[in-house]
């Protein structure tokens, strides 16, 4: 059966393709579980399948995460670990275990040989700490020789993942656990490029990209690009695609934005503007501005419709202003490696999703020297 | 979907007891006050979260409790461990949503259970309630709370369990058990979807089309017509809010009757014809208590051959004290009730062709007797009934003895049915002349089932009831002309009387029961034993057969 890794370029569609994917099947009397991570998300992918098709069908069932691994990879076969039926899950923003930077003690992941609930569990209302979930799901799955995946096996004929590389560590384990299972087929979607939430702290690996990758190709999956967009016209594209190109591992993205307005045609492509012609600027483009988050230039932002860079992923809007941190301005300037120094990839992520919100033009508030080709000056005369 | 299996504990009847049951047609069947609406009730508890067409949440009372774990907790020491819990879970297939092992027997299987438990969150209530434990008369199900999960440990919803059941019951048409709320749910199941809402919307439209009326607008417009009352406009307009669907105001007619005005019998057939038709397709249990209720032998029929031919695709539970219910719908679909529960299934199926041919046949009987007699014909069954007369005073019916009159079919119609419930029974029949021939080697099939005796006299020459009687009367001449006295008719006897010594009189007696056409002599000649006083002997095979360990 299909086991298929789609690498998707922001603004790919890769939302629209699950839905017409899982409507296909379930026309054909198959049922199909979407998985996605956030609950924004759910909302899209049930949004784009009711474009399609008007309503949900039946068959289609669309569970965040957690949600998953609760209720069809947990609690089925969860006597074998834990007696009490679990009754929900505790989202951790923090590893439960650890205060004030020291862990706790008696936290430990098996006690007297059995497996320690205060490890897993809530010590009052004994829910799941989401952290981790994934890891007791594990678990659970090996206890039972694999009846968990089994079971799934019996309910859907596919499964996909939606912003799979939103997943993690012990995620990992899931995805193997499904895979192994024959007579499903099993698509997993990310925009790797895009990855700014992950489901747990990491512990485990794989934590990177570049591990997740790897894990998808050992596991079977075969990696296959989308590498287009339907929202960023070419130089946009071009400009985004130069974020991760130290990576090389992604292959350019090509714009299928085939007319432009002529409202629009007018100002196209990537700019930089001086301070001082900020709001000469605004005034005559009204571009969304982008920032790093609420305390970025209040006054600038006042009156205008503004986003922070994490939550205006999934979004699209016709121009942009982005308030460039001290990275991106290192970026502009032409500096290689700006963003190697961060213990995570959030930072350059975050900038490539920015990027690729705009439709027409991305602008930058920046004073300094460009030495980028595509990127132009621009001022009001 | 269909149930596989259903288990109780503590409720009600029963303290714990597992039911297996067939994917099509369950014939339930069992003595009064054994349970059979029990298990109804219990499977639309844990289908349909409701008791009797009502939320479970609002019927939580003692009454659902099994008397004795009630009594067990009363008499104990009330501590909070010894609070009983009810229990019921539905095996199911057809859903494997609700896959998982959270089960009583552990089995990795899908399934629905209602679990009716103690609050441990309402401990210290409890605590104080317990302080002075002789007051302690009940059990407190005031601090009870109700699971509904799936095996998968997930919260069951009337969404996603997929599965439904609809329990029709005519007395649910009562006024007090929420009649409306039953006829509609009734209703519902007969129309699909489209339908529902085409309803729904015209009697919407119902409202607008009575206020456009050109008489009430009239009326209307005199209700304030000075605007004494208010400076709005008051109307008078038809309380139809889109809130209130067409459901609670609606009523079905037959021919202009309503309906639970109409007979109780048509009543009955209406509702289950409904049920089973289920054009809406989104039955998947149909739940019919007696359906015989009501109705004559005729409408009965057509009543029983509509749910056999409109069962398709559907599990159907029925309850039922008559045997032509049971032998048409098949007899190995019966789920027998008593000591304990049994399926029946392996019945020999040339039996079960047979009672679906010919229904008359009292089967019913045979699995609810626990003392069975199994006679040839009638005179064989006055004989019996005499013997016990005259030994305890009583018919035999009257202590629970059960004398079956095989006619047509045969015996072994009603062993096979025996033989599978490992019912007793005994045979009373003729050896027709060879024993081993006729008794011995006839029942070899039964030989391993020795709940089955048989009873019949060994002697070539007795072979059936009046030869024996002769026997058992011929030592002299005297006592043979006494029996003969009794048995036969004046004018019979005065030939008799002329017919020579003992041993041909023995002859006549043979002879005239023995010619063609001796049935009637037969049923004459034992009707008058019964009815006669004066005192004969009986074979030993027939005093044997009745008498019964006490």
């Amino acid at each position: 059966m299909t086991r298929k890794l789609i690498l998707a370029s922001a603004g790919a569609g890769k939302t629209r393709y699950i839905a017409k994917q899982a409507l296909e099947m379930a026309k054909n009397g198959q049922a199909t579980l979407i998985l996605t991570y956030t609950e924004n998300n759910q909302k899209e992918l049930t949004n784009k399948i009711c474009k399609v098709n008007g309503y949900v069908p039946s068959n289609i069932t669309i569970k965040g995460w957690f949600t998953f691994l609760l209720e069809d990879m947990i609690r089925p076969y969860q006597r074998c670990v834990f007696k009490d039926r679990i009754p929900g899950v505790h989202l951790n923003s923090f590893n439960p275990h650890i205060r004030c930077g020291r862990t706790l003690k008696g936290r430990s992941e098996k006690l007297n040989g059995a497996y320690n609930p205060l490890c897993f569990l809530t010590k009052s209302d004994k829910k799941a700490h989401t952290i981790y979930l994934s890891k007791l799901a594990s678990i659970i799955h090996k206890e039972t020789k694999g009846k968990t995946t089994q079971r799934l096996a019996e309910i859907y004929n596919a499964v996909f993942i939606d912003e799979v590389q939103d997943l993690i560590g012990w995620d990992f384990d899931i995805i193997r656990a499904v895979a192994k299972v024959e007579e499903c087929m099993f698509i997993c979607v990310g925009s790797f490029r895009q990855t700014i939430y992950t489901t747990s702290n990491a512990q485990k690996k794989p934590k990177t990209n570049a591990e997740k990758l790897k894990t998808f190709k050992k596991i079977g999956f075969e990696p296959e690009y989308m590498n287009i967009s339907w929202r960023c016209i070419q130089p946009i594209c071009d400009f985004a695609d130069l974020v991760h190109s130290d990576e090389n591992c992604y292959p350019t993205t090509s714009s299928q934005v085939i007319e432009v307005p002529d409202e629009h045609a007018e100002h196209l492509g990537v700019f930089v503007i001086s301070s001082d012609a900020v709001s000469e600027y605004i005034q005559r483009y009204n571009p969304v501005i982008l920032r790093l988050n609420k305390t970025t230039q209040m006054q600038l932002c006042d009156q205008h419709s503004a986003y922070n860079f994490g939550e205006s992923k999934g979004l699209g809007f016709e121009r942009i202003l982005i308030l460039p941190t001290k990275k991106h301005r290192n970026f502009l300037s032409g500096k290689g490696a700006v963003f190697d120094c961060g213990k995570t990839e959030k930072a350059k992520n975050a900038f490539y999703v920015a990027i690729t919100r705009a439709r027409y033009s991305v602008a930058f508030v920046y004073d300094g020297d460009v030495s980028l080709d595509c990127v132009d000056v621009w001022s009001p005369s | 979907m269909q149930i596989k299996k259903l288990k109780l504990q503590n409720f009600k009847k029963f303290d714990t007891q597992t039911f297996d049951f067939n994917d099509d047609i369950n014939v339930i069947v069992g003595d009064n006050e054994c349970g059979k609406s029990t298990l109804l009730e219990a499977i639309e508890i844990c289908l349909n979260y409701s008791y009797r067409g009502r939320s479970l949440n609002t019927e939580l009372t003692t009454d659902l409790f099994n008397n004795g774990c009630m009594e067990k907790y009363l008499k104990g020491t009330l501590s909070q461990e010894t609070l009983p819990e009810i229990l019921i879970e539905t095996y199911l297939e057809g859903n494997p949503q609700l896959k998982g092992n959270n089960n009583s027997e552990k089995e990795d299987t899908e399934g629905i259970f209602v679990k009716i438990y103690f609050d441990p969150d309402l401990s210290d209530s409890y605590a104080e309630f317990i302080k002075e434990p002789e007051k302690v008369t009940t059990l407190p199900v005031e601090f009870y709370k109700i699971d509904w999960y799936s095996f998968a440990w997930n919260r069951v919803t009337y969404h996603n369990k997929k599965i439904n059941c609809l329990f029709v019951d005519p007395s649910r048409l009562h006024p007090t058990f929420g009649r409306a709320k039953y006829i509609n749910s009734i209703i519902n199941t007969a129309l699909n979807k489209n339908a529902r809402s085409t309803l729904n919307l015209n009697f919407r439209q119902l409202k607008a089309r009575f206020d456009e009326e050109k008489d009430v607008i009239d009326i209307n417009k005199k209700l304030d017509a000075e605007n004494d009352v208010t400076n709005k406009s008051l109307k008078i307009t038809a309380d139809i809010a889109s809130t209130t669907s067409w459901e609670s105001k609606l009523q079905l007619a037959v021919d202009d009757v309503t309906f639970n005005q109409i007979g109780k019998g048509e009543q009955n057939q209406i509702q289950i014809k409904l049920a089973m038709q289920n054009k809406a397709k989104d039955v998947d249990i149909v739940m019919l208590e007696e359906p015989e209720n009501h109705l004559s032998h005729i409408n009965l029929i057509q009543l029983i051959s509509y749910i056999e031919n409109k069962n398709q695709g559907k599990q159907v539970f029925l309850t039922t004290h008559s045997s032509y219910v049971l032998n048409k719908l098949s007899i190995n679909k019966l789920c027998l009730l008593a000591d304990g529960y049994t399926l029946l299934k392996d019945v020999n199926a040339d039996t079960v062709k047979t009672l679906k041919r010919l229904p008359g046949y009292d089967t019913l009987r045979v699995v609810l007797t626990q003392k069975l007699i199994l006679v040839e014909g009638p005179s064989d069954e006055l004989i019996i009934k005499k013997i016990y007369l005259n030994n305890f005073g009583r018919l035999p019916e009257e202590d629970g003895i059960d004398i079956i009159v095989v006619r047509g079919i045969g015996f072994k119609n009603y062993l096979n049915i025996a033989k599978p419930l490992n019912h007793p029974a005994r045979v009373i029949k003729d050896n027709d002349g060879n024993y081993q021939k006729n008794i011995v080697e006839w029942a070899i099939e039964y030989k391993d089932s020795d709940f089955i005796e048989y009873y019949s006299p060994h002697e070539k020459d007795q072979y059936s009831l009046e030869p024996a009687l002769i026997e058992a009367n011929g030592d002299t001449q005297q006592d043979l002309d006494h029996l003969a006295e009794i048995m036969l008719s004046v004018q019979t006897y005065k030939k008799y009387q002329k017919s020579g010594d003992l041993n041909e009189r023995k002859e006549f007696l043979r002879d005239w029961f023995g010619g063609k056409d001796s049935g009637g002599k037969k049923v004459d000649s034992a009707i008058r034993i019964f009815d006669s006083d004066k005192k004969i002997t009986f074979p030993e095979y027939l005093i044997k057969a009745v008498q019964f360990d006490t």
